[in-house]
């Protein structure tokens, strides 16, 4: 179980990838009958202790996803850099949800930036990209037991 | 495949979803709880409640799902960014059949674009049952879906330009400005096989900064070399993605100083930031007579749709480039006019013609012009010219020339001479080669020319 993991402390360039390279990020939980369950996440912020990171969701989309972890605490999230497909997942146990802080939003603000400019770089127009944005955020706090490489290639699947 | 109620949303009113445009969020669970979450190419459909995943390696997802088949995909409809989500139930792996060989042809069309056939593999089609499609809550609506727009008036007008088109020059400029002005389809290229059918170069372009007029692709590589052997389109979606490992690996080849190996390489056409390409056969009779390519830099610009469309196009192009070959090879020429003489011994500025016997290269004044069959035709025409001060030729006696090796089945030469004939034009603005009637054509030389033939 995630649970037996120790806290896995994040490394300076898994934080400058989260931070700086990440353009789309996702979430998958499961529920009680092993169901998996996905959504997109938004603008991470990783706190001081290198062992905690907040995001946010879609309060109406992610309707599963905060049962499925209010229930069931496992998570993994997937960091991904959409132009040079750099990707690390991160996994391990929902701690809290609540409103966003204003650290928050500007995280959120800020990987919408990001993915802005790497949608203009595949052609995609910026008013059909940002759709996938949420209208309705929502906090989630997780804490990471592990990492792994999933970058396309010989090392996916490798633990970080 | 068996049979189970329909879907809250029906896989076939969410089509572009499986172009393969956007990456599908993919997630499956280990029986001991813990998600797993990747992304997926592509998600093939393959009827109204199964869709099929390609299994190249044994990953994380695979360990899963065989614990746990299980599993949920998330679809983006590139048009709109709506959002499904796909609640999964794994069911076996196809090792062989239709939707094996779908997913097989996709998976290596994308492997030969960027060289990696020998790696990328196709392990089995991993088949899931669709238990739940649903759209995401937080949609935006539909307001920027569009009507279909007139596709059988466009497809009317481009028919009757091209059955008007009494050459295979007409025939192709016809065909591509027509694709442009009633499809939008304004970067395009027509691509011909040789004559071993090893390999297809270009004839025609509309719309690139360079022609490419002269540039092949080996058949069975790359998408436009796969569409030929596997006599079927293939879209990419991602073709940004590829070209980034493609262009590392040539500049990676002129970083060492091999640039003397590019030198006979014509470019193909190409924009600069390509992000979609559609290859479509030209087939007569199953017959392969070439490809059509159309590239846009817009990301999911060629559509199922657009595939179809790009389709009977090509059929009715195919067709009557078929039925001008046939023309061309039955009817008896006009008889050239003997009252033009060369002008091989006027004063003035002298070219140098080479001839590289080993593969038909020519070069002008050492630059790159042609080679292969057009080379051989070149130099046939040049040594007439400067030997006899002939410059009105026929196609037939090109035709029945047996040092220029002309297949006896397949006749090309009008492809040969329509590609000769636009590199000169692009390359040389001192020769020229004109037609001067139904299978007659004549070549200038503005300039004093000498002939070396080298090894």
């Amino acid at each position: 179980m995630a649970g037996s993991f120790p806290y896995y402390e994040i490394s300076a360039g898994i934080r400058a990838h989260i931070i700086q390279d990440t353009g789309t990020i996702l979430v998958g939980t499961r529920d009680s009958h092993l169901m998996p369950e996905i959504t997109r996440g938004w603008g991470p912020t990783i706190l001081p202790d290198r062992r905690t990171i907040d995001l946010c969701i879609s309060l109406s989309a992610a309707v599963k996803t905060l049962e499925n972890v209010r229930d069931q605490e496992e998570i993994a999230v997937t960091f991904h850099q959409t132009v040079n497909y750099k990707t690390v997942q991160l996994k391990g146990r929902f701690l809290e949800s609540g409103d966003l802080t204003p650290q928050d939003w500007e995280s959120f603000e800020r990987q919408k930036n990001i993915l802005a400019e790497q949608a203009k770089i595949h052609g995609i127009p910026l008013k059909i990209g940002l759709r996938i944005l949420p209208l309705d955020p929502v906090r989630i706090r997780f804490a990471v037991q592990q990492a792994f490489e999933q970058t396309p290639g010989p090392h996916a699947g490798n633990r970080l | 495949m068996s049979t189970t109620p329909s879907l809250p949303v029906a896989l076939e009113e969410i089509e572009t979803c499986f172009d393969g445009i956007i990456p599908s969020p993919f997630c499956t669970c280990s029986t001991s709880g813990i998600p797993n979450v990747t992304y997926l190419s592509v998600v093939h459909r393959v009827d109204s409640n199964h869709v099929a995943l390609s299994f190249q390696f044994f990953n994380k997802s695979k360990k899963n799902l065989l614990e746990n088949p299980k599993a949920q995909v998330l679809l983006v409809e590139p048009a709109t960014f709506r959002q499904f989500q796909l609640n999964l139930a794994y069911q076996t792996t196809l090792t062989e059949g239709p939707v094996f060989e779908r997913l097989r042809i996709h998976l290596d069309a994308v492997a030969s674009q960027i060289g990696m056939s020998h790696i990328f593999s196709l392990q089995g089609a991993d088949i899931f049952e669709v238990l739940d499609c649903r759209a995401v809550a937080g949609n935006v609506p539909l307001e920027a879906m569009q009507s279909l727009p007139d596709y059988l008036r466009g497809l009317d007008e481009l028919t009757e330009r091209l059955t008007a088109c009494g050459d295979l020059d007409t025939l192709l400029t016809a065909g591509l400005d027509g694709l442009s002005y009633l499809f939008g389809y304004d970067h395009s290229f027509v691509l011909v096989p040789d004559e071993e059918e090893k390999h297809l170069f270009t004839i025609g372009s509309r719309g690139f900064p360079e022609s490419g007029v002269g540039s092949e692709v080996a058949v069975g590589q790359g998408i436009i070399g796969l569409a030929a052997t596997q006599r079927s389109p293939i879209r990419n979606a991602n073709l940004a993605r590829d070209m980034i490992y493609s262009r590392l690996v040539r500049s990676s080849i002129e970083d060492r100083r091999h640039k003397e190996s590019l030198s006979r390489e014509i470019p193909l056409p190409g924009l600069a930031n390509p992000c979609s390409q559609l290859a479509v056969p030209l087939l007569a009779h199953n017959h392969l007579l070439g490809v059509l390519c159309l590239q846009s830099e817009e990301a999911g610009r060629f559509t199922a749709m657009d595939e179809r469309l790009a389709l009977v196009a090509a059929r009715q192009i195919a067709v009557t480039m078929a039925m001008i070959q046939l023309k061309a090879a039955a009817l008896p020429p006009n008889e050239p006019r003997r009252d033009h003489l060369g002008i091989a011994n006027q004063a003035g500025p002298c070219s140098l013609i080479k001839h590289y016997k080993s593969d038909d290269s020519v070069f002008v004044d050492d630059a790159y012009l042609v080679k292969g069959m057009p080379g051989r035709i070149l130099m046939k025409i040049v040594y007439s010219y400067l030997s006899s001060g002939r410059s009105e030729f026929t196609n037939k006696e090109i035709r029945l020339d047996s040092s220029l090796q002309l297949p006896d089945i397949k006749d090309n030469l009008e492809t040969r001479l329509i590609l000769l004939r636009r590199r000169i034009e692009e390359r040389c603005d001192f020769l020229q080669i004109v037609s001067t009637g139904r299978g007659r054509f004549r070549f200038d030389a503005k300039r004093r020319l000498k002939l070396e033939s080298l090894p």
